[in-house]
């Protein structure tokens, strides 16, 4: 196999990555014949020998079975809600994945669960491609209604740069502020802390995470940041 | 026939001024503002995202949607701001040509809505409005299999000429928009209006094709830029490795570096080099272009009395150089490592203009490369090593045998290529993706149905793997 471009580059659509047989490939990038070509603008990460990551650095979030989303609540129907969770689709949460109660659509009120505007942190139960997801919120712990703080949206491919390897960097940032963060695989990040300058210390800690997401040695740079504030 | 003259004083395959920009609005998920000549175009990406109504949404791909639009004061007279029979034309064609190059088969029942808005029209403005396009659609994170260029040829005074202005466009004789991906060799859209002969056909496409070459390198440029420009902001406050290598090779020799070796003309040297790289560079190209021309159409060359007046400076220069270097024989061969470490370094930091850069760090990689092989060989010979790397580029190509000389990166791939002959006979994951490999292989799928779920059956193991750690990650999170 031969590569034409080094780890951490930065390739274009079209661009050749490498060539040869047996290449496996995830992230953003496709075969023709037995070249492995990017389809989006992202960065080249090696694992293996015989293995191409690209990771995109922009794109919209595609839903996924067993994705945590954070998701608003747009509109609410007699059994259901429909929830924008950020992609190409729009999400149903119907009753009975909402709660265990007993439900009468006669009797009770479905908007004493969730009403237009809540934000609710949900998994996506099921999606193909042909159907719309589904979401659940009592498949998991820490599933539901989220209270207070406020909501920001980031790039969905660059969640695992906010949480960090182990979740070191989120830790840091936790540490240094005592906000309770809650990440979405859907790109949306939940804050809530003491005051508004702790929120909004960590939604600056965040913007330059985003901004410096394909330059090395991030999170001793964000540390450096947090210590500065 | 008629000697060709242009209004604009163009030779007949000269592009016009082209700057590319992306990322210029914040509300849209990528745009692209790019400047041709006179014309100007903004166009603005969403997507791909929930479409209304719904009865247009297809169960199998994405649709595109290109809405062109025509500024009222874009033109000479006022526009009227109802779409023309022009912009529903142009707004149909692209959305047909960017169709082509998007997957759109990656997200069902959904819609890619492109904005193009032009802001000043002088001909060619359908070709400008699809390098935003392109530019706006990878500045949005689209999967596409390739950037698409552009570019308009057409009969001007019976001459074939190249990026048709407004006025060459309205007196002239044809016209021929083409749009074509360099990556994947496609012509994704060609019009053709006026009578043209097959041969004056052929030239026009010819210099389309090659403009379009030139057009691509400088939308990748305008891509990387976005990025790049944080990266070497951040990375030139913090030393790099290489640095640090450098320095260290510094203290090594530092005493014959300070004694024999005159530091402003030493400064001043790599500086002069450098823009005579670019010249020539520019001029190799021209003169290649013009040797197409020669075949195929009558046309005086205008450039080659510039293009030996540049080759005449820079071998001057390369004299005044060798002079210099004749001075200093006794520069030992480290204290010129150190040197041509300290130009690489030079040419690689950041420049406004993208075009230049690019071909600095394209030559400062053959400098590197070069050096290698000299630290390899131990030259004992200090005169022909200064001779070397003082030399201008032409002298450098002529002298750089590439098949002699590995580049790091091949030597790279080449130990990764002995070591993966050991593990090699694997067995292959499925019977799936086997067939699948098989069908391509033979040619049977076409590209458009690119094997995205052979990718997808192979990681879905490991990728199952991550998201439980992901998900349990983030339970944990909440527990705290």
């Amino acid at each position: 196999m031969k590569y034409f471009v080094n780890e951490q580059d930065i390739v274009i659509p079209g661009q050749i990555i490498a060539e040869g047989e047996n290449i496996n490939l995830s992230g953003s990038v496709y075969k023709n014949g037995n070249k492995a070509i990017a389809n989006n603008v992202g960065i080249v990460q090696k694992a293996t020998e015989n293995k191409i990551r690209v990771k995109p650095l922009k794109g919209k979030y595609f839903p996924n079975v067993k994705d945590i989303v954070i998701g608003l609540v747009e509109e609410t129907n007699l059994t259901s809600w429909k929830v924008d969770i950020g992609g190409p689709y729009p999400a149903i949460l119907l009753v009975s994945n909402a709660t265990n109660d007993q439900f009468d659509p006669i009797n009770d009120d479905a908007r004493k669960y969730f009403d237009v505007g809540d934000a609710i942190r949900a998994e996506i139960r099921t999606f193909d491609r042909t159907r719309d997801p589904q979401l659940s919120t009592t498949t998991g712990k820490g599933l539901g209604k989220l209270v207070g703080g406020r909501i920001i949206e980031i790039n969905p491919s660059l969640i695992s740069r906010v949480i960090g390897r182990n979740g070191s960097m989120i830790s840091k940032i936790k540490e240094f502020t005592g906000c309770k963060i809650i990440v979405g695989h859907n790109g949306r990040v939940w804050i809530r802390g003491e005051n508004v300058d702790k929120e909004l210390k960590v939604i600056e800690a965040i913007d330059k995470i985003i901004q410096e997401s394909h330059v090395t040695g991030l999170t001793e740079r964000v540390i450096q940041f947090l210590k500065e504030k | 026939m008629n000697e060709l003259e242009r209004l604009d004083g163009r030779s007949a395959n000269e592009l016009r001024n082209l700057q590319i920009e992306v990322g210029v609005l914040h509300r849209a998920d990528g745009s692209a503002r790019v400047i041709l000549g006179k014309n100007e175009v903004i166009a603005a990406v969403n997507g791909p995202r929930e479409l209304h109504p719904k009865h247009m949404a297809l169960s199998q791909k994405a649709i595109v949607q290109v809405t062109y639009k025509m500024l009222p004061f874009s033109v000479e007279y006022r526009k009227h701001p109802i779409p023309s029979r022009r912009e529903k034309e142009i707004s149909k064609v692209l959305s047909e040509a960017f169709e082509s190059i998007i997957l759109t088969k990656l997200f069902p029942r959904s819609t890619i809505d492109i904005q193009v808005q032009m802001i000043q029209s002088d001909g060619g403005s359908r070709t400008a409005a699809a390098i935003a396009t392109s530019a706006a659609l990878a500045d949005a994170g689209i999967p596409m299999r390739g950037l698409i260029g552009g570019i308009a040829s057409g009969l001007y005074q019976d001459h074939c000429v190249l990026d048709l202005s407004g006025i060459e466009d309205n007196e002239g004789t044809g016209d021929c928009p083409i749009l074509y991906s360099p990556a994947l060799d496609e012509v994704s859209l060609l019009q053709l209006d006026g009578k043209f002969t097959l041969d004056q056909f052929k030239t026009c496409f010819n210099m389309s094709i090659d403009a379009i070459k030139k057009i691509d390198e400088v939308q990748r440029a305008a891509l990387v830029k976005k990025y790049d420009v944080i990266r070497q902001s951040i990375l030139g406050e913090e030393p790099l490795e290489e640095d640090d290598e450098k320095a260290a090779l510094l203290t090594v020799n530092q005493d014959v570096t300070d004694a024999d070796v005159e530091s402003p003309t030493q400064s001043e040297e790599p500086e002069q080099s450098s823009e005579d790289m670019t010249e020539t560079d520019v001029t190799v190209e021209e003169s290649q272009i013009d040797e197409v021309k020669e075949e195929t159409v009558d046309i005086p060359k205008e450039t080659t009395p510039v293009e030996e007046a540049s080759t005449d400076s820079s071998s001057e220069s390369q004299a005044s150089e060798d002079t210099v270097v004749k001075g200093e024989t006794s520069i030992n061969k480290e204290s010129l490592i150190a040197e041509t470490l300290d130009k690489i370094s030079k040419d690689e930091s950041p420049k406004p203009s993208f075009d230049e850069k690019y071909n600095e760090i394209d030559e400062a990689l053959k400098e590197a490369n070069d050096l290698v092989t000299k630290i390899n060989k131990h030259t004992t010979e200090p005169e022909e090593t200064a001779d070397k790397t003082q030399s201008s580029e032409e002298e450098d190509r002529d002298q750089f045998d590439e098949s002699s000389v590995k580049s790091v990166t091949e030597l790279l791939y080449e130990k990764r290529k002995n070591e993966q002959v050991k593990d090699k006979e694997k067995p292959k994951s499925g019977f799936f993706s086997s067939k699948m490999q098989e069908l391509l292989q033979n040619n049977k799928l076409s590209t458009g149905d690119l094997n995205i779920d052979v990718t997808k059956e192979e990681s879905t193991k490991e990728d199952e793997k991550k998201r439980e750690v992901e998900r349990d990650l983030e339970y944990m999170e909440y527990e705290e």
